[in-house]
This record gives structure tokens, sequence and C-alpha cells, in this order.
């Protein structure tokens, strides 16, 4: 199960790679055909840079949680949670 | 380059609708039933709009062909997602049925509402079945399609042209079928760039406009007043 | 404070019930919902093996109700992610327990927007043509874009603050459960470190959703706005479909917690004051859609172009005439008297005028896609609509499932999110008293300490 957590970031940053492949491949597109290519300039511009975003939110936010979650306890760290009174429903 | 355009004569025209029916039958255009007709399924890619003006006794009647405007700036070209919607280097505006993906934007943006959707599967009665053109596609269903100035004729003519060495003849070689079976000779085709065609004259003539001109959409298919 | 509320940590067991338990009732709905959606499901498969001709669609109105759903669905999924930042952003408190509420709706409305435009579609078959020869100058495709990186973007949203929650669940679940919450819980331990990064990630993504939020429903009113066609070809269009989504939003979202109020007895947490809240913003946005829909109208009438003025008088005293005073009356007349006034004011009150405005934003959805298509620019080719079974059904059915998936999300998640509301309870209080400390002018020397005002901790409701 551990194994997955490294799964979610990979399929972001995937998902966000293949955004920006499309991308790519409709300025290429509009480049080779002379078609609009203001407009897809334009928008690939903006798009690109948010699916950064998100690649730096898998990769800093997501990975990172998942090492955290992953290294030797440290002092300092919280308690693992208190087993609950009556046992769990 | 040539550039193809249609001037129409109001004046000439009787609304006899020759040039509807020989649309159909030479793009293969699917025929509907009554019913369907009736609730708005009709696909006429040449079509003559009626118009009564007045009331009576001074009444007239007038009639107005329209085919596919064929703008220099068509609105339906620019939303088409997929490029099936293209306009020619020759500034013809086609489209590309095994390209659509049925979004029906372009029904949408053009003005002139020339686009038609195939709503079913195409069907024909069995006599004209048998009549279909063999040099023009079937349309699938679920994709748009939309009179280009018969560019299969188009076609014809530059192979036969390239086989004399030149190219085509700014009129008379190529012309769409709704110009060649007109018996009142109203619809005029020829290359609008050409000085020495009758299209090109008579589209400048003082009697000639355009369709909605003032949207900006440069239509190729002028009207001559009537006199 | 934590001291202060020793048994904060097992008061909110109610909010992990709806997770650990299920009732027969849900099943029964489930089941219910199901059978519709799967009637929407056999009314598609119809339509795909006999084209779109079973619809009513028609030329000239080739867009129907798969569109009129389309804007609608998109419109609901500004509930979420939107509000949700603006008052995650805003620091504003009462936030705590609506957010994920919220941000769900967001992420599964978005499917059935993306999902209504595929419907729509004559051939659903060649869709991939859209990403092999795409091309950005077609407003639909800036659709296709901005609502894939919303859906991104909201996706990322809902499930950044679900990590702690999870590894809450994961800490008390057994079976399957405790594999899935294991697995997508990212290892939560609830490090500094961790909160330090998850934090991070929350609020530049509450600022980022802003304004796709913003561009989504913008794009979606350029798909009609940057055609030719009388009363689409408008400027106020993008700011007018953004009102009317968060208008629309709000409405499914204030709905959609009084359903899990009452199904999961959650009274103790979305508190008439939520309500309260929520109700004084959804009359903000009633009034601002009426004068957007005002001057867009006014505008057409009184510079009379014979194209806009077709569409205007079929809209208000042609054909469409019943929809369009309906309309008005949903989403003006019955929030407005209901909502304006303190006594109506009440949950009941205010979920009414969430429901007659979700159908009078539907309704504006439609009388913005149909009348302008049925009263083209050219006189002739003028037609009405009228959907058949099939488009009923596949509306009913989305509806359906859409309200199946979120009852399936709160049997999965909790639709509360519970560490911040013990965060509100441990830091939020405190903060909010330093806050609007730092509000108030400096004490001169002399005068009353600064610090916290005697007694005010003991008018802190204790759980």
């Amino acid at each position: 199960m551990e194994r997955l957590w490294r799964v979610i970031p990979v399929v972001v940053t995937a998902f966000a790679a293949a955004f920006i492949g499309w991308m790519i491949q409709m300025l290429r597109l509009s480049w080779t055909r002379n078609d609009s290519w203001g407009f897809t300039v334009t928008v690939a511009s903006v798009v690109i840079p948010i699916f950064l975003v998100f690649v730096w939110l898998a990769v800093y936010v997501m990975w990172g949680i998942a090492r955290e979650g992953l290294r030797e306890n440290r002092p300092g760290d919280p308690a693992p949670p208190r087993p609950r009174p009556g046992g769990t429903p | 380059m040539a550039r193809w355009g249609m001037v129409i004569d109001l004046d000439r025209c009787t609304g006899c609708q020759a040039c509807v029916v020989t649309c159909k039958a030479e793009n293969n255009v699917p025929v509907v039933t009554p019913r369907e007709a009736q609730r708005g399924r009709l696909m006429l890619w040449m079509t003559v709009i009626p118009e009564v003006e007045g009331e009576f006794p001074r009444v007239r009647a007038r009639f107005t062909p329209r085919p596919c405007m064929q703008c220099d700036h068509p609105p339906c070209v620019k939303v088409c997602p997929v490029q099936a919607m293209t306009k020619s280097p020759e500034g013809t505006v086609s489209h590309v049925f095994a390209r659509c993906i049925g979004c029906r934007f372009c029904v949408q943006a053009c003005p002139y509402g020339v686009t038609y959707f195939n709503w079913q599967a195409p069907t024909w009665p069995k006599d004209l079945r048998e009549a279909l053109n063999p040099d023009f596609a079937i349309r699938p269903t679920g994709v748009v399609e939309m009179c280009d100035f018969c560019h299969h004729r188009l076609q014809h003519a530059r192979e036969e042209a390239r086989a004399d060495g030149r190219e085509v003849r700014g009129e008379g070689e190529y012309v769409p079928a709704c110009v060649q079976a007109c018996p009142a000779r109203a619809l005029i085709f020829g290359d609008l760039d050409d000085p020495n065609t009758a299209a090109s004259n008579l589209a400048h003539s003082p009697r000639a406009f355009r369709m909605l001109e003032d949207l900006g959409t440069s239509p190729k298919v002028y009207y001559l007043k009537e006199g | 404070m934590q001291t202060t509320h020793p048994q904060a940590f097992d008061g909110d067991d109610v909010l992990f019930a709806p997770v650990l338990r299920t009732g027969r009732g849900f099943y029964t709905a489930a089941v219910f919902l199901l059978a519709v959606a799967a009637w929407g499901a056999y009314a598609y498969t119809y339509q795909l093996r006999y084209g779109l001709g079973v619809t009513g669609l028609n030329r000239p109105v080739a867009w129907g109700f798969y569109i009129v759903n389309f804007v609608f669905f998109i419109g609901i999924s500004h509930a979420g992610t939107l509000i949700s930042a603006i008052l995650r952003l805003c620091n504003a408190e009462w936030r705590r327990p609506i957010t994920r509420a919220a941000e769900t709706i967001t992420v599964l409305v978005l499917f059935f927007g993306l999902g209504s435009i595929i419907i729509d579609l004559g051939r659903p078959d060649r869709l991939f043509y859209v990403m092999q020869y795409g091309r950005l100058q077609s407003p639909l495709l800036w659709d296709v874009t901005s609502i894939t990186t919303y859906l991104t973007a909201s996706t990322l949203y809902l499930y950044l603050p679900l990590i702690p929650d999870l590894a809450l669940l994961r800490d008390r679940a057994r079976g399957w459960r405790r594999q899935l919450y294991t697995a997508i819980s990212l290892g939560w331990r609830g490090t500094p470190e961790q909160h330090r990064r998850l934090e991070r990630g929350i609020s530049v993504m509450a600022v980022l959703v802003i304004p796709i939020a913003v561009s989504v429903h913008t794009v979606v009113s350029w798909v009609f706005s940057m055609t030719l066609q009388p009363m689409w070809k408008s400027t106020i269009f993008g700011p007018y479909f953004v009102t009317g989504a968060i208008f629309s939003g709000m409405a499914a979202l204030i709905i959609a917690m009084a359903a899990v109020r009452r199904a999961y007895h959650l009274e103790n947490y979305l508190k008439p004051v939520h309500f309260n809240s929520l109700a004084l913003l959804l009359l903000t946005m009633s009034l601002l859609w009426f004068y957007f829909t005002f001057a867009e109208h006014l505008t057409a009438y009184y510079g009379g172009e014979l194209a806009e003025g077709a569409v205007l008088f079929a809209k208000v005293t042609g054909p469409y005439a019943p929809e369009f005073w309906a309309m008005v009356v949903l989403n003006l007349v019955i929030p407005l008297a209901i909502m304006a006034n303190r006594r109506t004011r009440t949950v009941a009150g205010i979920v009414t005028a969430s429901a007659s405005v979700l159908v009078g934003m539907w309704l504006e959805r439609y009388l913005i896609v149909v009348p302008t298509l049925a009263n083209p620019r050219l006189p002739y080719a003028r037609g009405l609509y009228s959907p058949t079974w099939v488009e009923w059904s596949i509306t009913a059915g989305a509806f359906a499932l859409f309200i199946l998936l979120y009852m399936v999300f709160t049997k999965l998640f909790p639709i509360i999110s519970i560490w911040e509301v013990r965060e509100g309870r441990e830091r939020g209080i405190q903060e909010a008293y330093e806050r609007i400390e730092s509000y108030l002018p400096t004490p001169t020397p002399g005068t009353q300490p600064s610090g916290r005002v005697p007694g005010v901790g003991a008018a802190v409701p204790s759980h």
C-alpha cells in the first residue's frame, strides 16, 4: 500500500505532461498549417505554466508528504494515534 | 490564383428551383420524409427563399437563391475545433466530412444558416439511390455538410487543364451544378479577380450587393438588385 | 486552547459515522437513482444507434438540452472551488464545515459538464480528433482547455485538504477501507514538515483556482458570444455567466448541505448561521444576476435592432414568455421574498429559495441557448424546439447519477473536513480574536492593557 503513495504524484505529473504535450502538438499544428498562431500561443502560454504549478504540487507537496511518511520516527514527531477506548466501530 | 465567386441576378430568377434539384442530385444530398422535413430536418445546400412583400393588390413575390456565401472571412472556419471546415488557398470554403466530430458549432456560427447536420443516416428512395453521383462521397450520420461550390467539379476541370499544361480558365471550364442548370441564366460563376469574366464585371455593377454585408464576413456570392 | 476541549477528538464521531456505517435509506435511494441513471444510459445508447435525429433538435435549433445542461452543470461547479477558495483566502471562519461539501460538488459536476458536450456530439467516436487535430482558435477548445485545467485544479484542491482526514480514517477503518485510506493518505502523520508542505500547497491552490474558475465560465459564455448571432454577441456575457454560475452554484451548495445535514444528523456542524451567511451571499448574487439580466435585455430592447428584437420578443412576449417570466419569478421574486425577510430566512426557507434558484437558473440557460437559435438573423428557417423523451431521459439520468455519486462520496470520505473543524477549535478562535483586536485602534499607554480580553475565553461555547 505504501508503494501507492508514490503513484499518486506520478499520476498527477504524467497527466500534466500529457496535457502540456497536447498543447505542444497544437502549437506544432498551428505552426505547420499557418493557422491561428496568435490564439494558439496565447492559450498555450497561459495554460502551460498552470500545469507546471500542478507538477510542483505533485513533487513538493505530495511527494514531500509521502517521503515524510516513510522516514524513521524522530524525536518531536506527534505520537502515533492512540487506540480509542471501546475499539473501532 | 483564381478567386471563385458567384453572381445571382435577382431580376432573372424565376423561382423555378432547378438549382435546388440539381444541387441535391449532384452532391448526393440526403432526402428526408415529409414528416422529418416538417421537423426542420430538410437538407438543401442550395435553396430558394421565397418572400412575399406588400398587401393585396400591391403584392410582389421575390425569390432569393441561397448557396453557401463562401465568405472571405468565414465564421464557420474560425470556430471549427478540428479544422474540418477549411478555406482553400483559392478562398473556397469546404468541409471535410471524415474529420467532422459533429459539434455543430459551425451551424451556430454561420449567420446565413447554410450548414446542415445529418440528423439520421442518409436515405434515398430506391430510384434516386440508383442515380447517386459517383463523383461525390456520401456522408455518414452525425456530421455537418454544406455547399462547397461543387469542389469535385473544380478538381475535374483542374485535371483537364493540367493535361493541357495550363491553369483552369476563369470562366466556362468550371461551374457548379446549380449554375449549369439555371434556365434563366440568373446564376453567373467565375473568377472574381479576373477582370475579363462576366462574374467579376457584374460583381462591380452598381446593382451588386452581398447578403448581411455589414457583418464583415465578405461573401463571394453577389446579388444583383431587382431593377 | 487544546486543553479547553479534551473531548474534541472523540466529539467528532458523528462526522465519521456516515463513512463507517450505512443505513437502509442510503441503499433505497441509491437503487432508485441508479435506475434513473440506467434509463438515461439506455436513452444514450438509443441515440448513439439512431443518430441525433431521435432528439428534438432541428434546423435552426441545433443545440438544445445537452448544451443547456452543459452550461448549467459548469455553472453549478462554481459552487465549490470558487466559494471555498474565496472564503479560505478571506479567513472566513464559518467556511470550515462547508468547504468539503462545496469542493465535492465542483469535481463531480464537472464530469457531467464535459459529458454533456460528448453526448451532444454527432460523432463521439471521433472525439480523439480533438487531441489529434485540435486548433485553439475554436472557442470550443478554449472550453476543453479551461475545463480540463479547472477539473485538475479542483480535484487537487479537493484532495489536498482531504489527506489529514484520510489519515484519521485510516486509523479507524478496517478491511478494504483501511487499505484504501492507507494507500491514498500519502503516509500522513501530521509532522510539522508535512503540515508546512500541505498548507503551502493549499494556499497556492486557493489563489490559483479563483482565476481558473472565473475563466471557465467566461469561456463557456464565449462559445456563444464569439458568434454573430443576435443576443449572443454580447460583451457582458462573460461576467453575466460567471454571476449566474456562482448564483446557481451557491443554491446547489445550500441544498447539498441541507441534505447531508438531514441525512447524517450534522445539525451541530452545519448550523443555521452557516445557512444564514450563505443566504445573504445568495441574495446578493440574486440581485447581481437581475442587474445583468436587466442590462442585457434593456440594451436589446432600446436599440431596436430587428434581429435582436425578434429574439427579445420571442422571450418576453412570444413562445418563450412562460419560461422567461417563470425565470424572473424563480430567480428574483421568490429568493428576494424569502431571504430578505429575517423571519422567513430559516433553513427551510433558504433551501426553498435555493431550489427555486436552481430551477430558475436552468431556465435561464435554456433561454440563452434556444430563443436565439430559433430566431436566426435571416428571417427564413424559423423554428421551435421541443425535446423528445431521449433528451428528458438523458437529462434526468445525468442529474440522478450526479446525486448518486455525491452520496457515494459521502460514504467514502467525510463530507465535513474534520481536521479543519478541529483546527478551528484549536487555532481559529484564538486567531479570530487576535485579528479583530488588530482591527481596533491600539490603546494608548495607561489605559486598558492589550492582550486577551478577560472573560472572553469563557464565552467560547464548549463542545
